[in-house]
C-alpha cells in the first residue's frame, strides 16, 4: 500500500520540528483524503498529535498519538500533558535507536555525575543546589539530563544504573 | 508580527528568511565580530540545516525583520555543544526532550532607541515563551554577550549564567533560562511597559537623547 508515501502526517511531520496537531495540516489532494478516510475506518482517531524527534546522531522520527474523544477534551488533555508526551516520544525513539544500532555508552558530564552522587547520598535538588552553589532549577536540569541519557524514569533509578554501568563511583 | 518558521513553511516566507540571514550577518559578523561565516551578505551555519525552528519578529507587512532567533532540541545536534564543549562541558552537554537551545538571538541593528530595543526583545522573548509552553519546553539554554544578558534580566527573564568562552575576544556567556507561566506573564507585563515608554512623545525625550548622543561621542 505504501501508505508512508501518502500519509500527510508523515509528509508534513518530517518537515517540522515542533509538535503539532493534525488539524494544522492541509490536505492537498484526493489520495490523501481517501487515505485519511481509510485510517479512520481502521480505528485511527480523527484527532491526532505528532511529535517530531531527533537523536544526537541526527536520526529523525515522528511519534503520533490519536484519539476519538471530542476535540476540545483531546486538545486540553494534550495541553496539560505536553512535556510528558514529548518525553515519551523521545524515550521511544532512543529505545528504537538502541535496538537498531546498539547501545551508546551514555556520556555523563561532571556536573551530572555530581548531582547523581549527592542524590545517592540522600540530598534533594534544593540541597544539592546549595552544595554546588548553582540554582535548584539548574540542578533539576542536570538530573533531568542524566535521567534522559540513562533512559531512567527517576533519579534513584539513574543513580543505580550509573553505578552499574560504571561512570558513577560511590 | 511574529512568524514561526520551520522546514514545512520556509517556502512561504523567502523574504523573511533572507532578511533574517542578512540581519544575522550584520549583527554577529559586522557588529559583534563573532567567528561566523558570511556569504553574499548572509550568515548561515550547519545548524541551519538541522531543521531548526525560527522565530522572526517583523513589521506587519512582513518586509522588515526586526529580530530573530533559532531553536533546536538538545536531544539532537546543537551548536552550543560544539561551541562550549571545552569551556563549559557540563552545560554544553545537557540533553533532554524538554531542554532546547536558543541561538542567533538578534535585534535589528537599526533600532537604536533603548526603549524600542527593550520592547523588540520583549516581543521576541514573549513569543519564545508561548512557543516553548506550547511545545512542552521547560528550559532554554542560550548564548549571549554581556549587553544581551542585561537586557534579558531587565525584561524579567530568569537566567543562570553557567559559564563563558572568550574564544572570539569579548566573552560570550552560556546561560540556562527557566520557562514558566509566571515568568512569561512578567515578561509580557514588561513588554507593555516598554511599548508605552517607547511610544512616549518624542518632543519630551528628544533633547535628552541629543545630549546623550553627544555625550557618547
Amino acid at each position: 500500500m505504501e501508505y508512508i508515501y501518502i500519509d500527510p502526517v508523515v509528509r508534513e511531520g518530517f518537515r517540522r520540528t515542533l509538535p503539532f496537531h493534525w488539524s494544522e495540516l492541509t490536505i492537498t489532494n484526493a489520495t490523501e483524503a481517501s487515505f485519511l478516510a481509510d485510517a479512520l475506518a481502521h480505528g485511527v482517531g480523527p484527532h491526532g498529535f505528532s511529535i517530531p524527534v531527533v537523536g544526537k546522531r541526527g536520526h529523525r522520527a515522528l511519534v503520533s498519538i490519536s484519539s476519538s474523544r471530542p476535540e476540545q477534551e483531546w486538545k486540553s488533555h494534550v495541553a496539560a500533558n505536553q512535556a510528558a508526551l514529548v518525553e515519551i516520544a523521545n524515550r521511544l525513539h532512543s529505545r528504537v535507536i538502541v535496538e537498531l544500532f546498539g547501545e551508546d555508552r551514555p556520556h555523563l558530564t561532571t556536573r551530572e555525575l555530581e548531582c547523581l552522587r549527592w542524590t545517592a547520598l540522600g540530598k534533594a535538588a534544593g540541597e544539592i543546589a546549595i552544595i554546588l552553589d548553582i540554582s535548584p532549577l539548574t540542578v533539576r536540569d542536570y538530573l533531568k539530563s542524566s535521567r534522559y541519557k540513562l533512559d531512567c524514569v527517576t533519579s534513584a533509578q539513574a543513580v543505580s544504573k550509573a553505578v552499574k554501568l560504571g561512570p558513577l563511583i560511590l | 508580527m511574529i512568524v514561526v518558521i520551520e522546514k514545512h513553511n520556509t517556502h512561504r516566507h523567502p523574504k523573511l528568511m533572507e532578511g533574517m540571514f542578512r540581519l544575522r550577518a550584520r549583527v554577529f559578523c559586522d557588529r559583534l565580530g563573532w567567528d561566523v561565516q558570511v556569504a553574499c551578505g548572509q550568515e548561515r551555519d550547519k545548524y541551519d540545516d538541522e531543521a531548526p525552528v525560527y522565530l522572526i519578529y517583523a513589521d506587519d507587512e512582513g518586509r522588515e525583520v526586526k529580530g530573530s532567533l533559532r531553536l533546536l532540541p538538545t536531544t539532537g545536534p546543537t551548536l552550543l555543544a560544539d561551541l562550549f564543549s571545552d569551556t563549559v562541558p557540563d552545560a554544553a552537554h545537557l540533553s533532554a526532550p524538554t531542554i532546547w537551545e536558543c541561538t542567533r538571538f538578534c535585534l535589528d541593528d537599526r533600532i537604536v532607541d533603548k526603549e524600542q530595543r527593550l520592547f523588540a526583545s520583549a516581543v521576541l522573548i514573549a513569543a519564545l515563551g508561548d512557543v516553548a509552553i506550547g511545545a512542552g519546553i521547560e528550559s532554554i539554554i542560550a548564548n549571549f554577550d554581556a549587553t544581551m544578558l542585561r537586557l534579558y534580566r531587565h525584561i524579567g527573564c530568569e537566567v543562570e549564567v553557567l559559564g563563558s568562552t572568550s574564544r572570539y575576544g569579548r566573552p560570550i556567556y552560556l546561560g540556562l533560562f527557566t520557562v514558566s507561566e509566571p515568568i512569561l506573564h512578567r515578561i509580557k507585563a514588561r513588554m507593555l511597559e516598554a511599548r508605552l515608554a517607547a511610544a512616549r512623545p518624542r518632543e519630551a525625550s528628544a533633547p535628552q537623547s541629543l545630549t546623550l548622543a553627544s555625550a557618547t561621542r
